[in-house]
């Protein structure tokens, strides 16, 4: 037998890869992504008839837009060119078109052409807290400032804009279930954002984005979403700013609809799919100088445009590694009549030690309720002129604290808890910032 | 294991089936293992393959049939458990470095495989090969994924239609 000229030729067969049929290609071909699966389709005709097929493209299709595609697929018995439609064609359908509104219109959806990851879109949202008034372009006149702008998602992408007439503190958030996610794929979150004609108040850096998962703070960026020097150059002639503040880390991009958007910081997905953590993205501006003319469209979450450059990323890290400490936030709940809310969050530069980054969240310290209920039954006794100045005192020393931690954060100069209580006593500086009612609470001298 | 020109295959606990290879080679594999293959499966609950008969495998080559056999065997025991919960990580773990190593073969032995595999209906060894294939074709250009699978070089209308694609494809190829 092993004589046998017949069998020898078998063993010495080789097979080529040009013997396999397309089927087995097809099923190769489904293991890789669907840009792989694109290319393929150029390597040979065998591979772009497997690399075309229904097989690869469906298992590209996620289980909850299969019923999507089969209406991309059949959009009307009578359309002849449907007929002919391939999977193929309805995933591309699945990734174009700015995606499609889920969820009873509330968020938009749609898969990330070269990888197949789900991409989202959440929406502007008018009014997720009581009392915050954003105003909708193109529906009614503007309305009252609005104190936090805040996106709960599910809301209609197109439809509705949150635009700031007039504000002090800024907190943007999108949130999003980690299960709704492509599992094992990296993410980033984009504010998508447009600036209105007379826009102030964004061009300085003290804007800060964080990407938490469960809880966990994952990223933390300085933004800045109008870079604009000269603005910057006033901000530093009012004593808002330090000499030689640092520029922001991550840049805005245009984008081809015309609106901007800024990276808010990336997660990766585990491999286990169904994870029920939660995804929050947000935006928030320090400091309660007043702002306006910030559009929001929305938040996007999807795999990041580009390779983040390494350098940029070191310092982002090192720079919160060795200047942030634990932050307090101090927040007025019952809202003054200039600063209708405002949020001052400043890490304690006076008397706090410098913890490692990753110790951050951990020692995040919320004083909210003590510090308001003390303010609040402060003002309860006071005349009318005496109360402003109280409120005045109050914001002002929490704006000093602020902006010790700005030149703390961004120069890297540390001030003392003295030298920052020498400077909260500087009455004339104060007067000079218009706070008016100060003389009747500060003792003359 | 395979056990060339073996007598009848009834001795022991475990039922034995034959499998003959294209050029006429007998193996003879415990029914379980063989049972692997969707193709046979049906033939072995008949009470084929047995005693003196063996079925006969004309697609299959006896180095490529003693290859798909040593996977076979290999995977049988995880396989009666029906995915077994009860399998320990180091088994999992076992299995994988095997597969690992399995599939580090010439192409050639690895096209024959795929072939194999597909005829048979052999599911976890399908998709094991087709998982080796789509590494090699991931992240590269069509003319790197002809070069890697051994494809010959491209004629001039082969490498215009390449381009055309590109450009057709822009988002493929960013």
């Amino acid at each position: 037998m092993a004589a046998d000229p017949e069998e020898t030729r078998h063993h010495h067969k080789e097979t080529q890869v040009s013997d396999l049929p397309e089927s087995c290609l097809a099923y190769a071909i489904a293991r890789t992504t669907p840009r792989d699966a694109c290319r393929c389709a150029a390597v040979s005709p065998v591979f772009r008839a497997a690399a075309d097929s229904d097989h690869v493209w469906r298992r590209f299709i996620p289980d909850d837009h299969h019923h999507r595609s089969v209406l991309l697929l059949h959009p009307s018995s009578s359309d002849r060119a449907a007929a002919k439609a391939r999977t193929k064609d309805a995933y591309l359908g699945l990734c174009d078109g700015g995606g499609v509104p889920v969820d009873g219109g509330g968020c938009r959806v749609w898969l990330e052409k070269a990888t197949g990851a789900k991409c989202y879109a959440l929406a502007a949202r008018r009014s997720a807290f009581p009392g915050t008034t954003a105003s909708s372009a193109g529906s009614g006149p503007r309305t009252q400032a609005p104190a936090c702008v805040s996106y709960g998602g599910w809301l209609c992408r197109f439809g509705e804009v949150a635009e700031l007439v007039d504000c002090t503190c800024l907190d943007i958030y999108g949130r999003l279930s980690a299960a709704t996610l492509t599992s094992a794929t990296c993410y980033a979150a984009y504010l998508v954002y447009g600036t209105a004609e007379g826009h102030r108040g964004l061009s300085y850096p003290d804007q800060e984005t964080t990407v938490a998962v469960g809880g966990r703070v994952l990223e933390r960026h300085c933004v800045c979403l109008r870079p604009d020097d000269a603005e910057t150059r006033k901000f530093k002639g009012a004593g808002l700013a330090q000499e030689g503040g640092v520029a922001a880390r991550e840049e805005p991009r245009r984008r081809e609809d015309g609106w901007w958007e800024m990276e808010m910081g990336r997660l990766r997905t585990t491999d286990t799919p169904g994870e029920e953590e939660e995804v929050v993205a947000s935006f928030e501006v320090f400091g309660w100088y007043p702002k306006r003319g910030l559009m929001v469209e929305g938040i996007e979450f999807r795999p990041p445009c580009s390779a983040r450059h390494g350098l940029r990323r070191g310092r982002n890290d090192m720079a919160f590694k060795t200047t942030m400490t634990a932050r307090y936030a101090i927040s007025s709940r019952k809202a003054l009549n200039t600063y209708s809310s405002s949020a001052v969050r400043c890490p304690s530069t006076c008397g706090g030690t410098s913890c490692p980054g990753s110790a951050l969240d951990d020692r995040m310290i919320t004083i909210e309720s003590q510090i308001i209920d003390a303010w609040e039954s402060m003002r309860a006794g006071l005349p009318k002129r005496a109360r402003k100045g109280l409120d005045s005192a109050f914001l002002l020393t929490g704006w000093h604290i602020w902006k010790a931690r700005n030149s703390k954060v961004f120069n890297n100069c540390t001030m003392t808890a003295a030298a920052i209580m020498e400077n909260i006593r500087q009455k004339p500086m104060w007067s000079a910032a218009g706070a008016k009612a100060l003389g009747c609470l500060v003792p003359r001298e | 294991m395979a056990a060339p020109e073996s007598g009848d295959g009834n001795n022991g606990a475990a039922r034995m089936v034959t499998l003959i290879s294209s050029d006429n080679t007998r193996f003879e594999v415990e029914a379980a293992a063989a049972s692997l293959s969707q193709t046979l499966q049906l033939t072995i609950l008949d009470g084929g393959g047995g005693g003196g008969d063996g079925i006969p495998l004309p697609n299959v080559d006896s180095a490529t049939l003693s290859k798909v056999l040593e996977y076979c065997i290999k995977h049988a025991p995880a396989a009666a458990n029906g995915g077994a919960p009860n399998a320990t990580a180091v088994d999992r773990a076992e299995l994988e470095r095997f597969d690992n190593e399995f599939v580090n073969i010439d192409q050639s032995v690895l096209y024959s495989l795929i072939m194999a595999a597909h005829n048979l209906e052999i599911e976890g060894l399908q998709s094991l090969v087709a998982k080796k294939v789509a590494d090699m074709i991931k992240g590269k250009s069509p003319m790197e994924i002809r070069r890697t699978l051994g494809f010959p070089d491209p004629t001039p209308e082969e490498q215009a239609e390449m381009n055309a694609h590109m450009l057709e494809y822009g988002w493929a190829y960013e």
